[in-house]
């Protein structure tokens, strides 16, 4: 049985969910208009191959220490760094979507609550207010570790406590403010630090291979060079993770559902109600692939095959973004 | 005569249906050419049903928005039969091992049998598709520029175009001989020898010549064909969108 990763419908209300999904799509046509403005085309298919490495690097569960909960990585940073905010948004949010709709990950009603939190958050806020200042002028090795790190973390901690703010506002009472509180920001922090050695090493691969990538993100510049190379490598990566390292991810809770599970006992809150119901069904129907995993079976291949397919769809997703804006900017 | 006749009209009319103006007849070849290379790939290697199956609903999916008969496409496939038959007999008649499929029992030679009449046919419905979408020489250019062995692609070439030159010499010998014998039907079993001896010395003639007249107007099969149409990034979306379903199709069953 694998880990699920990401806020589930019992969470959060239905208005707090319906709020939420109308903020990420809102943000959504805003990236895409930010995207055809850019008229940078080049960068897509490095947008597809990269969602695609980041879903399966979230399959990638790692144990914290002496907690007996493990943690995975958010991938917003990452993608920022390497392709830039508006790019990196998108392909976070092709990622959640995938997750949602065919691996049961996160509930439908709290996909725009996962947005926020997973990408907006880290894209919208912490990588141009934190992450581009310090990189401004100053691209360096050095200087992309220490980025990487103070943006993960806070983007991290700012997502856990939009979290707990969600449950606060949908006025779940099984998980009191300051208890959960106190349990999300220190399980978030150390997780935030192992996911910005990650990003760091990741970033700093690609500053190695091709300066000009981080760059260019870094001051929304076209990719008017040749990055086939390291398209290649992230997609031997994305085989490699999503195909044989995803079935040693640690199969404790995660960040989320330890705290949870420390206050209620479980690792989930019941959701009820007529909407949240029907949501589940359609969830349910759509899920083919339901945690990582096949249907009525524990076979280990469930969790390969997850991870190959998630990683093709997410490519599939974002071609066809990338189909559609080339085809629109021809036809205007 | 008629035979002849047919054969020389419908290469006619895979050249003509080649340059029909269609959603998958405006995409761009090199982009066809991979698609098709990778559904050969992928149905070559697979011995599920379902898989063969899904890939049988995408040809026909690919011929309507073609506008190719599905019936024509079907009656194509068929050429491969013989052989095909042959191989799955032979497992029709040497596997006897009884297995379940969905649940039902049947014997191992049949599931074969029917796999490999099913690959064969799939098989060239795709290249059959990719010939009367793309016209010969965008395929002829798209190959050098994948840099394909040269002398390959001009052999490839001169067939394909000889074709043509060798039925219409088989039509007038066959007239000839027809009218000369106005009795017979056909041509004697006695004559054949003859016959497919004189046509392939006067086509081994005839090819030469036409060879000989194309390099003189400095025909060169890397050169003539430099030409290509830019693959736009659009193009690689596509191929992306195709390769990734193939492989979420190919692991999930």
């Amino acid at each position: 049985m694998n880990v699920l990763m990401h806020m589930a419908d019992g969470l959060i209300s239905v208005p707090i969910g319906f709020i939420f999904v109308v903020v990420a799509i809102a943000a959504i046509g805003y990236s895409l208009k930010k995207i055809n403005e850019s008229q940078d085309d080049k960068k897509i298919p490095m947008m597809a191959v990269m969602g695609a490495f980041v879903f399966v690097a979230q399959m990638i569960n790692f144990t914290i220490p002496a907690t007996g909960s493990s943690g995975h990585i958010g991938g917003g940073i990452l993608l920022c760094l390497i392709l830039g905010q508006y790019p990196a948004f998108l392909a976070l949010c092709s990622v959640l979507l995938i997750q949602c709709l065919f691996f049961g990950d996160g509930g439908l009603l709290a996909l725009g609550c996962n947005i926020f939190n997973m990408g907006l958050i880290p894209c919208f806020i912490v990588y141009p207010l934190i992450v581009k200042p310090l990189l401004k002028n100053h691209l360096s090795t050095s200087r992309i570790v220490l980025s990487s790190m103070i943006g993960v973390v806070v983007g991290l901690e700012l997502g856990a406590f939009c979290v707990v703010l969600e449950t606060l506002a949908s006025q779940i009472t099984e998980l009191p403010f300051t208890l959960f509180v106190s349990l999300m920001l220190p399980i978030h922090l150390v997780i935030g630090i192992v996911e910005g050695i990650i990003t760091s090493a990741v970033v700093c691969y690609v500053y190695k291979e091709s300066p000009h990538m981080i760059d260019y993100a870094l001051v929304g510049k076209e990719f008017n060079f040749n990055y086939k190379k390291l398209i290649g490598v992230f997609l031997v990566l994305i085989v490699l993770i999503g195909g044989g390292l995803s079935l040693y991810a640690s199969s404790y809770p995660d960040g989320l559902e330890w705290s949870i599970g420390s206050i209620t006992g479980d690792t989930e809150v019941e959701a009820d109600g007529d909407v949240k119901e029907a949501l589940a069904a359609i969830q349910e129907t759509t899920s083919f692939l339901p945690d990582y995993s096949f249907s009525n079976s524990d076979s280990i291949l469930g969790t390969s095959t997850s991870g190959i397919v998630g990683g093709a769809m997410t490519i599939f997703v974002l071609g066809a973004v990338g189909y559609i804006v080339t085809r629109n900017r021809k036809n205007v | 005569m008629y035979k002849l006749l047919n054969a020389l009209l419908s290469m006619n009319d895979i050249d003509n249906k080649a340059h029909e103006q269609t959603f998958i007849h405006n995409l761009h070849p090199l982009l066809k050419l991979i698609c098709s290379l990778v559904m050969l790939v992928f149905i070559i290697s697979t011995y599920q049903l379902l898989e063969l199956m899904i890939y049988t609903l995408i040809v026909i999916i690919i011929s309507i928005l073609a506008h190719i008969s599905i019936k024509k496409l079907i009656s194509r496939s068929l050429l491969g039969l013989p052989f095909s038959l042959c191989l799955g007999l032979s497992f029709l008649i040497f596997d006897h091992k009884i297995i379940s499929f969905y649940g039902l029992m049947i014997y191992e030679g049949i599931l074969l049998l029917i796999l490999i009449l099913l690959k064969t046919s799939l098989c060239l419905m795709i290249t059959y598709l990719l010939i009367t979408t793309t016209p010969f020489d965008q395929i002829t250019a798209e190959l050098i520029h994948l840099k394909v062995p040269s002398t390959f692609v001009l052999s490839l070439t001169m067939t394909y175009r000889y074709i043509y030159s060798l039925l219409n010499d088989a039509k007038t010998m066959s007239a000839s001989y027809l009218l000369r014998n106005p009795n017979v039907k056909a041509i004697d079993l006695k004559d054949m020898g003859s016959f497919i001896g004189h046509l392939l010395v006067n086509s081994f003639n005839k090819s030469q010549r036409v060879y000989e007249s194309m390099l003189f107007r400095g025909y060169n099969v890397e050169t003539s064909y430099l030409r290509c149409e830019k693959f736009e990034i659009d193009n690689v979306f596509l191929l992306m969108m195709f390769i990734s379903f193939m492989i979420v199709v190919k692991v999930m069953i």
